[in-house]
């Protein structure tokens, strides 16, 4: 209790716009019902929010209702958050939450034969190289093929590139078993990914990465 | 290197790890699919909405009028009900069939009369069906409708509005539309959907394409659900022209795609530009002895309709009946002889089925028979892509693919690759000549394509 007013004490009321304002004083205006702070809050996780939701759920798959059950779940509980500097860590936590129950739910469906993936594809958006496009859809078919909590630490590691102890955060693990995880991982999804023809040419360009990586 | 520092999906060894690093980097370059700008605020929009936030800013409104002036009540009271006056409550389309009837299911019946069921939806969207298609009506809403094409053929027209949400679906295959004019056939016995777009952009999605292809106009497209194959090929010019002319969209006679000119289809242009699952593990390098018998390329079907030449054959997936017959004829002298139009389309046919040096044959030969054409254009770019994805001769592909854009400088109507082309420049001069040489090329990329495919990747170069 003292140290969330001791936080609290720390912020800063914020006049107009909210561009410039600090996580801890956005999340202040939010609880204070300030006219604007909740859309501000919504336009700079947003992106983050969508693209870690994609990321994780594939090609292909309906992700605003998932993005929306994370902005509620975010909302009814920044009341509760100790530490308003730490919110983009609690976000990224919350996403990964609705993000495991989706999976899990696909899951289920999946094994009790309800269907295929336990989606309708989404509509697609631009008109990427088709190749790539079978080459992501297979890749996600492995990745699928991984326990929800694997896939969520797979992805935020390797394909949104976070930090291994914000990857331990959002799972709610330690360290030290997460730097366990990943290099089993890796080594299932690359045994995989190697018997396939269509993967296969993408696991040995040579090539660093950064340097080639397209939006 | 401590685990902070660790550069995730980058090259280092053996490691697996790091040698999925072309597979997440796929996965970023896909994902999230490029969204609008506005796209937040519309999202913010529909968050507020679905929870309530509307209702809660109403009852806020409404203490406030407790205690503030008569003024500021109307004023409120003015702010609250604009919305909802503006916005009248969402109705679904209305539905009529003309030359026909709605029957129990939604399924359409054609009159005994003759002439073609049209369905006109309220928002002026038609839908044309041949007399022998089996179309059923699944659902409208305010935002549009979803209708099943059972068997035959459809011609729609839909009207672009905004928020409008229109699917058809065809077996396992599924057309979504905004505002565009298209004619589709579904063939439930030969599991093919085709779809011939003249206007607009729709995106296709089925079995071999499960994330969707999307089309542009102009374009005809082939999805094979059965041989795990989607083809794209080009409108023939005056095509919908001539069909529209007639104003029907086919007789349906046996629900096959049939336009109803009495002249057999003409050859597609083929343009493919990419392929999903043609059987390409095999190569097709050696020889083949059996194959048709007919010196010239024989006629052949396509959804019923009857087609002759290679580029119609190659579109309806006979790649391989193509590389036999021009095996049998002797390769040579088909390189010598043959039409730059059958070329492209036997170098479409040899790329399909993994046969890259015949299609690079194909290719040269073009070029040099016919170096003024837009075939000869378009050689330039498939050279370069056969250079750089098949034989990972970056050079040779950059020389290729410079070539190709001089002559889309010199004909800027004939650009169709340009994008991906200045894309796959600099990506390979990155590759072979590093940094400081691909920027430029990036520059011009951002410049003309600020939101391509590439953009994320010449921002990099340009802002290492």
């Amino acid at each position: 209790m003292t140290d969330r007013k001791v936080s609290l004490s720390l912020v800063r009321d914020v006049e107009g716009s909210f561009d410039d304002a600090r996580d801890e004083d956005l999340v202040f205006a939010c609880l204070r019902q300030q006219a604007g702070a909740q859309a501000a809050l919504w336009d700079r996780y947003y992106p983050i929010v969508r693209r870690v939701v994609c990321r994780a759920s594939g090609p292909g798959r309906e992700v605003e209702d998932a993005i929306q059950e994370i902005f509620i779940r975010l909302f009814r509980k920044l009341p509760g958050l100790r530490d308003p500097s730490s919110l983009r860590a609690f976000v990224i936590s919350i996403t990964v939450r609705v993000i495991k129950s989706e999976q899990r739910a696909r899951w289920i469906r999946r094994w009790l034969g309800l269907s295929p993936d336990g989606e309708t594809p989404d509509c697609a958006g631009d008109p990427v190289d088709l190749e790539a496009r079978e080459a992501l859809a297979r890749f996600y078919a492995i990745l699928d093929r991984l326990a929800p909590r694997h896939r969520t630490a797979f992805v935020l590691r390797h394909v949104e590139g976070l930090e291994l102890t914000e990857v331990a955060a959002a799972l709610d693990i330690s360290l030290a078993t997460i730097k366990r995880w990943l290099p089993r991982i890796a080594r299932r999804v690359f045994s995989q990914a190697e018997s396939d023809p269509l993967l296969a040419p993408y696991l040995a360009r040579g090539i660093p990465v950064r340097e080639l990586e397209v939006t | 290197m401590n685990d902070g520092d660790h550069q995730p999906s980058q090259l280092q060894g053996d490691d697996p790890e790091a040698q999925l690093a072309g597979l997440t980097a796929l996965a970023r370059e896909c994902l999230p699919p490029a969204q609008e700008a506005r796209a937040s605020a519309d999202a913010f929009a529909r968050f507020r909405l679905a929870t309530g936030e509307r209702v809660e800013s109403r009852r806020r409104a409404r203490a406030t009028w407790a205690v503030s002036t008569g003024t500021l009540a109307l004023a409120a009271v003015g702010a609250l009900l604009l919305p909802f006056l503006r916005r009248p409550a969402p109705v679904a389309l209305s539905l009529s069939v003309e030359g026909g009837a709605l029957a129990e299911g939604g399924y359409v019946r054609a009159a005994a009369a003759d002439g073609e069921p049209r369905l006109r939806f309220s928002d002026g969207t038609e839908v044309t069906l041949s007399r022998a298609s089996r179309v059923r009506v699944a659902e409208t809403d305010e935002h549009g409708a979803r209708v099943l094409l059972e068997e035959g053929r459809a011609r729609a027209q839909v009207v672009p509005r905004a928020r409008s949400r229109w699917v058809f679906d065809a077996g396992p295959c599924r057309v979504r539309v905004t505002g565009t004019r298209f004619d589709m056939h579904w063939s439930a016995a030969r599991q093919v959907l085709e779809v011939a777009l003249y206007h607009g952009s729709v995106t296709v999605e089925g079995p071999p394409a499960v994330t969707g292809v999307s089309m542009r106009a102009g374009q005809r497209l082939v999805m094979d659900v059965r041989g795990g194959a989607v083809r794209f090929g080009e409108i023939e010019a005056g095509e919908e022209a001539g069909e529209k002319s007639g104003g029907k969209v086919g007789n349906g006679g046996n629900a096959e795609w049939q336009g109803t000119t009495a002249a057999p289809a003409p050859a597609p242009t083929l343009t493919p530009t990419d392929r999903v699952g043609e059987g390409a593990a095999e190569p097709v390098e050696e020889p083949a002895g059996d194959g048709p018998t007919t010196h010239s390329p024989g006629r052949r079907t396509m959804g019923g309709k009857s087609v002759e030449g290679w580029p119609a054959r190659v579109l309806a997936g006979e790649f391989r009946g193509v590389i036999r017959e021009a095996r049998r004829r002797g390769i040579d002298d088909v390189l010598r002889r043959e039409s730059a139009v059958n070329l492209m389309a036997l170098a479409d046919a040899a790329r399909y089925a993994g046969g890259a040096r015949l299609a690079a044959r194909a290719l040269t030969q073009v070029r040099g028979r016919f170096p003024d054409s837009s075939s000869a254009h378009r050689a330039a770019f498939l050279l370069g892509r056969l250079a750089e994805d098949r034989d990972d001769d970056l050079a040779k592909a950059l020389d290729w693919y410079r070539i190709y854009l001089a002559d889309s400088d010199s004909d800027p109507g004939s650009d169709a690759f340009r994008a991906e082309a200045l894309g796959r420049q600099m990506t390979a001069t990155l590759r072979l000549h590093g940094v400081a040489r691909a920027q430029p090329l990036a520059n011009a990329y951002l410049r003309r394509y600020p939101r391509g495919a590439y953009a994320k990747a010449a921002r990099t170069i340009v802002s290492p």
